[in-house]
């Protein structure tokens, strides 16, 4: 474990990316840390400086504006479920919040580090010991994926539970950076690189995490995994229907990425799952077996369907 | 009291075979015998009274014609008066067991507890998943020293036979050890555990202290038949290796309902 050397406290988002672009070599934002301590503890994590942003109140708020629900980045996965208007419109983001690990950590681990939560993988969320002795894969600066026992490519699962189902809502993101602040659709930070799986610049801070509100939408969220808590997923798919027809299909844990599918209310469902199916790269770095992760995809989309009357 | 020094206390193989309650509380109980002999002893000088007279009831030490009548208290100064602390140990070693006959060393003990259960399970058909939803059991543990304790000692032993039966395993690469640490490692949560029904069966075992067995890893072994049993009656099929994992149910249920099919084509 690398013990880092510094570890600031900003109080706006101004000073949180000021800050960062002085430590810009090694730094990472800290937000309920149950996501970037494990991995410094495991030595994943490298950086000599924390900036731990759980000061700054601008992003801790639940606002309106417009057509828009605005999530300050930093509101807790537990504390979701207290305000009315995501009970009354996304309930089913509420109930993948809850799906995230356990009561306790969803305590501390915010929605903002849940959609920016490390990619993972049997062979890389190990001790610094046990990579050494494995010979350290691709994500950690080896030559060789270890779970396909060779590949020059790096697939790492994409395991937030909540960006499926955020996704299958259009929701956007509002970054500050260097440069001011941008809205960008929540998928298009995700490259499907495991190595690198975000491209947002370093010293990018998720301010707030946006919904449209007048959709009517209907979601449908399901998770795989061994236990009924703690487990990360080993496939979480989110469905959601809007009022116009329009379907979003999303299926996390299955490839670096989200793997996306649009459609709409007259398409053919099993050619959807079809092409969703098609699009995921699984490799046997999980507790499941590629093949029945892969089986599952068609089971759980056809039960969301089933749900939400389609 | 002193507890494990080895000092006084004379030695044990130790701690394991669920064997403490039976070997170390009949030790207990025969150190607990010398001492009321040494006070016996003291108090018949003493009070100049023949040993049998004596009575050891309700905290009391007393003789038949209540000549003598001594509270614990007193009847422990009598005991360390001119002395002071009084030590004594006791032993336990089982009867010899066994025989002449083929296989008549195996698994020898001088007492064997008795357990069942009955497990209630749902089967997901199109995933495999298995939920237990109840289970319910019985041991005969003999006599129940500390019933609460035997309670928590079932639900803790049927916890973890849940553990073995649906959830846990170890899977190596190269030798490695990979799922080395509890979030891999899979132990049910409490989401994972169904309601547990206990209910003590108590006997009087002739060899064990007051008539105590176990009720440690014997109570264990019923519950995990019990649930792959409840799962060839909820589906049909039988498992044959733990843990009962989604996808094997999975597939069994295919190759089952293949067979099936090749069945009816033959009528
Ligand atoms: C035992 C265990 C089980 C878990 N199970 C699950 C699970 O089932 N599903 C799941 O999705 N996750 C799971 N997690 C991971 C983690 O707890 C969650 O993803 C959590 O939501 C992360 O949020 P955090 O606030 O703790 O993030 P942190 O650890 O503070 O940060 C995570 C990442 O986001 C960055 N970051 C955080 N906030 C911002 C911001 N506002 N702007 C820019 N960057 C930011 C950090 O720099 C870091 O890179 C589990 C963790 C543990 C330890």
């Amino acid at each position: 474990m690398n013990i880092e050397k510094f570890y600031l406290k900003p109080e706006s988002v101004e000073e949180a990316v000021k800050i960062a672009i002085q430590h810009i070599d090694s730094f990472r934002y800290l937000a309920g840390g149950t996501d970037v301590i494990v991995n410094k503890y495991q030595g994943n994590e490298e950086s000599n400086c924390l900036i731990d942003i759980t000061e700054i109140e601008e992003l801790k708020k639940i606002s309106v504006d417009g057509d828009y629900l605005k999530i300050g980045a930093l509101i807790k996965l537990d504390d979701l479920k207290k305000h009315e208007i995501l009970s009354k419109y996304f309930s089913e983001l509420i109930i993948a919040a809850h799906e995230v690990a356990s009561p306790m950590l969803r305590k501390t681990a915010t929605i903002g580090g849940n959609v920016l939560c490390e990619n993972r993988c049997s062979f890389y969320n190990q001790s610094e010991w046990w990579r050494e002795a494995v010979g350290y894969c691709l994500k950690c600066e080896g030559v060789l994926c270890i779970a396909t026992g060779g590949k020059k490519s790096c697939f790492s699962k994409f395991v937030s539970d909540t960006a499926p189902v955020l996704i299958s809502m259009d929701a956007q993101i509002e970054i500050s950076d260097i440069d001011g602040t941008k809205i960008v659709p929540l998928e298009s930070i995700y490259t499907g690189n495991g190595i690198a799986p975000r491209n947002l610049s370093r010293t990018a801070l998720i301010k707030n995490i946006i919904l449209p509100l007048n959709r009517g939408f209907k979601c449908s969220f399901q998770k795989l995994r061994p236990r009924e808590a703690v487990d990360f997923t080993s496939l979480t798919t989110a469905v959601t229907i809007d009022n116009a027809g329009k379907i979003k299909m999303v299926a996390g844990g299955v490839d670096p990425k989200p793997s996306i599918i649009v459609g709409n209310r007259n398409d053919d469902i099993n050619e959807l799952i079809k092409k969703l199916v098609k699009q995921t790269r699984i490799v046997d770095n999980d507790v499941y077996s590629r093949e029945y992760r892969k089986e599952m995809i068609s089971v759980f989309l056809n039960r969301s369907f089933k749900v939400l009357g389609k | 009291m002193i507890a494990a020094d080895t000092l006084i206390t004379p030695v044990d193989l130790g701690s394991y075979s669920s064997r403490v309650t039976f070997m170390a509380g009949n030790a207990a109980k025969d150190a607990a015998e010398n001492l009321k002999k040494e006070m016996i002893v003291a108090i018949a000088k003493k009070k100049n009274i023949a040993e049998e007279e004596f009575i050891f009831s309700e905290n009391r030490v007393f003789s038949n014609d209540k000549s003598v009548d001594f509270s614990w208290d007193e009847a422990i100064e009598i005991l360390v008066a001119n002395r002071g602390a009084v030590s004594v140990s006791g032993k336990y070693i089982s009867p010899k067991l066994g025989g002449d006959f083929k296989g008549a060393g195996a698994g020898l003990s001088p007492s064997y507890s008795f357990s069942s259960c009955v497990a209630e399970v749902k089967v997901d058909l199109e995933t495999g998943h298995v939920k237990i939803l109840n289970v319910w059991g019985a041991h005969d543990c003999g006599k129940a020293l500390n019933p609460l304790a035997v309670e928590g000692q079932l639900e803790g032993s049927w916890h973890m036979g849940i553990g073995q039966v649906m959830t846990e395993e170890m899977s190596y690469y190269n030798g490695l050890l990979v799922n080395n640490n509890f979030l891999d490692y899979k132990i049910p949560t409490t989401l994972d555990t169904p309601p547990i029904h206990t209910n003590i069966i108590e006997t009087i075992d002739p060899e064990g202290p007051f008539g105590a067995k176990e009720t440690g890893e014997g109570a264990i072994h019923a519950v995990l038949p019990a649930i792959a049993n409840a799962v060839y009656d909820a589906v049909g099929i039988r498992i044959t290796k733990l843990p009962i994992k989604s996808e094997d149910v999975l597939r069994l249920l295919k190759e089952k309902e293949k067979l099936n099919q090749t069945a009816k084509v033959k009528i």
